[in-house]
């Protein structure tokens, strides 16, 4: 089934307005615009034709993560193990495929080293961080933590994303395993960790994600999404914990920082009557939302967030979002019936 | 004649504009996401007030009470409501350019009898222990969010017995149980109901059967009732889950959740 067949069938079919004599002649020239959604600086139209493949030569099961690379080239992650890695030109037109081997491949990140691209992928299932080159040549793998109180074995580390600083260390973040952050150097030797499973400050629930955020080149921190807490925690590099700013309502995937603004695919709405409410998230350069994609206005009454929920269903459960060089957007969406990234055009 | 031929050419353009339509997602394509409900209590003591909103603009949401498919001419939600009387209501949401929302449904019923006490047969599963054995008969219902404090989450049958001061005129029972097939909880496929004059002796009183869900639907609230009419010391009720998942499901053949709701003895 095509993405755009999809949403007829998920927003029209149901009620039987295809099939209406009314539909053809009746609706008035505005109903026949393009939808714009988000709010304030950042709003987008939908293209839901970028990257459609045959998915019978290329599937996808879940979409779990997207980046851009040095060329340009949008390089997605999906765990179904015919191609893990899809990669797309700018045009949605498909370069290459490549990857058997990641049956949970879930997070995705892009670092340069003397120019070079590579990637970090982690694999819940594998229990694994795998650092490859950008063509899919594993330069190393990481098992779980040696730590034996924190890990007795390797099924309780199910890692779901990584960051990387300038100096080539980085973060792994545990979301669906026992919450901790663990800080590696470049060579991919254990140097800390911290975080764990709770609703302490200084803990997770859910460590879904992790970004590095330079936007103070004097004052770099890392930021951790606890998705299940619908809150996004800044921590000191070396593990202290900074301060919380809540997203009521949303259940964050990892923050992308693009320019000054932190971007996030939302999961689902906390409190929705469909499950499939997930929506996107977009903050400025001082962490207040200004814009949700697919949901209701973000509005601060006495400097409090107001609950935010997804009010067309357009997204089913957005997984990871990029941004590209031309501030559009692409939405990686778990469990969506196999479809394949919606592109956002900004205006 | 000018002006047939002008407005001819005037709707030629608008049929080949909309035939060369972008790749961009048109307002007719999308749809509203069902309103939703604030509601101080689902069990009127004097009363209780809802309101519903979806927080789009141009969004407007009318309703029904008699069951009926709200449309454009339904009654518009425009502040609070208050209710002092059992009423079910549907809402929906319309949007000048946008397809419509589904209906939703929220029921409103009075407030039970109390009971002097519970004896629980079977247990909830123990992430879903709700708020203890008094959960369901502590007339507070629970929301969608099931893990809130007001639902028991049962992995096979709900089975207790509750027990009143004195023999006690009960008319109707009112079951509240959770429909969610995203989240493989499933509607009770047969109740049992026994009763007892002195406590110690139950008969069978009404045995409800219900079929299991034939397709996938969105989460709500329901409300069984099964009339009692009978004077009771206590009643004895076993509600079984769905054992068998349908086919249709990912999860078919495999058992069901049973989430069940607040217990009302009318």
């Amino acid at each position: 089934m095509s993405r755009r067949s999809f949403l007829k069938q998920s927003s029209l079919a149901t009620l039987g307005i295809l099939s209406s004599p009314m539909y053809s002649s009746a609706f008035s020239i505005g109903r026949n615009e393009d939808i714009i959604i988000g709010h304030n600086s950042h709003q987008y139209k939908v293209d839901v034709n970028w990257g459609n493949l045959d998915p019978t030569k290329v599937p996808v099961k879940d979409c779990h993560e997207m980046v851009q690379d040095s060329k340009g080239r949008l390089v997605m992650l999906t765990n179904h193990t015919k191609n893990n890695v899809i990669i797309y030109d700018k045009s949605g037109k498909l370069l290459e495929t490549w990857g058997t081997n990641y049956p949970g491949g879930h997070g995705l990140t892009l670092l340069k080293e003397n120019g070079e691209d590579f990637l970090l992928i982690t694999d819940y299932e594998r229990h694994q961080v795998i650092k490859t080159t950008i063509d899919g040549k594993v330069v190393f793998e990481i098992d779980f933590p040696s730590d034996k109180t924190k890990y007795p074995t390797k099924d309780e580390f199910k890692p779901t994303e990584t960051t990387v600083l300038p100096n080539g260390d980085f973060y792994v973040a545990d979301g669906y395993g026992n919450q901790f952050i663990s800080h590696y150097n470049h060579k991919g030797e254990l140097l800390n960790m911290f975080g764990g499973k709770g609703t302490d400050n200084n803990q997770f629930l859910n460590a879904h994600g992790i970004c590095y955020d330079d936007r103070d080149p004097n004052d770099p921190c890392l930021l951790i999404s606890a998705r299940a807490q619908n809150v996004l925690k800044r921590f000191s590099l070396d593990g202290n914990y900074l301060s919380s700013i809540p997203v009521p309502g949303a259940l964050i995937c990892r923050p992308v920082i693009h320019k000054k603004d932190i971007y996030f695919a939302v999961l689902k709405s906390k409190e929705a009557p469909n499950e499939d409410s997930g929506f996107l998230l977009i903050m400025d350069e001082n962490n207040k939302v200004v814009s949700c994609p697919g949901a209701t206005v973000p509005r601060y009454e006495q400097g409090k967030l107001n609950q935010l929920y997804q009010s067309i269903r357009l997204f089913q459960y957005p997984h990871d979002v990029c941004v590209d060089d031309e501030e559009n957007l692409y939405v990686a969406q778990w469990n969506s019936g196999q479809t394949y990234p919606i592109k956002l055009t900004r205006i | 004649m000018r002006t047939i031929v002008f407005l001819i050419i005037i709707l030629a353009f608008i049929s080949c504009s909309k035939k060369s339509s972008s790749n961009f997602l048109k307002k007719s394509e999308v749809q509203l996401v069902q309103p939703t409900i604030h509601i101080s209590n689902q069990l009127i003591d004097s009363f209780v007030v809802l309101n519903a909103e979806l927080n789009y603009p141009n969004v407007e949401i009318r309703y029904t009470t008699d069951d009926s498919e709200p449309n454009k001419d339904s009654k518009l939600i425009d502040g609070e409501l208050k209710i002092t009387e059992p009423i079910n209501f549907k809402f929906k949401a319309f949007h000048p350019e946008l397809v419509p929302s589904e209906s939703i449904t929220t029921s409103i019923a009075k407030k039970g009898k109390s009971i002097k006490s519970i004896h629980w047969i079977s247990k909830p599963s123990e992430k879903y222990s709700g708020s203890g054995e008094n959960t369901l008969t502590n007339h507070t219902k629970g929301s969608l969010s099931f893990g809130d404090q007001q639902w028991l989450g049962f992995d096979n049958k709900a089975h207790a017995t509750v027990y009143f001061e004195k023999p006690t005129d009960i008319s109707s029972i009112d079951l509240g149980y959770l429909s969610s097939p995203g989240s493989w909880i499933f509607p009770p496929r047969s109740i049992k109901i026994s009763i007892s004059k002195d406590g110690n002796t139950f008969i069978s009183k009404e045995i409800t059967e219900l079929k299991s869900l034939e397709k996938n639907v969105n989460s709500s609230i329901q409300i069984l009732n099964i009339p009692i009419e009978e004077s009771v010391l206590a009643i004895e009720l076993e509600i079984e889950n769905e054992s068998e998942i349908p086919s249709w499901h990912e999860g078919k053949g495999k058992k069901g959740w049973l989430f069940m709701d607040e217990w009302i003895f009318n």
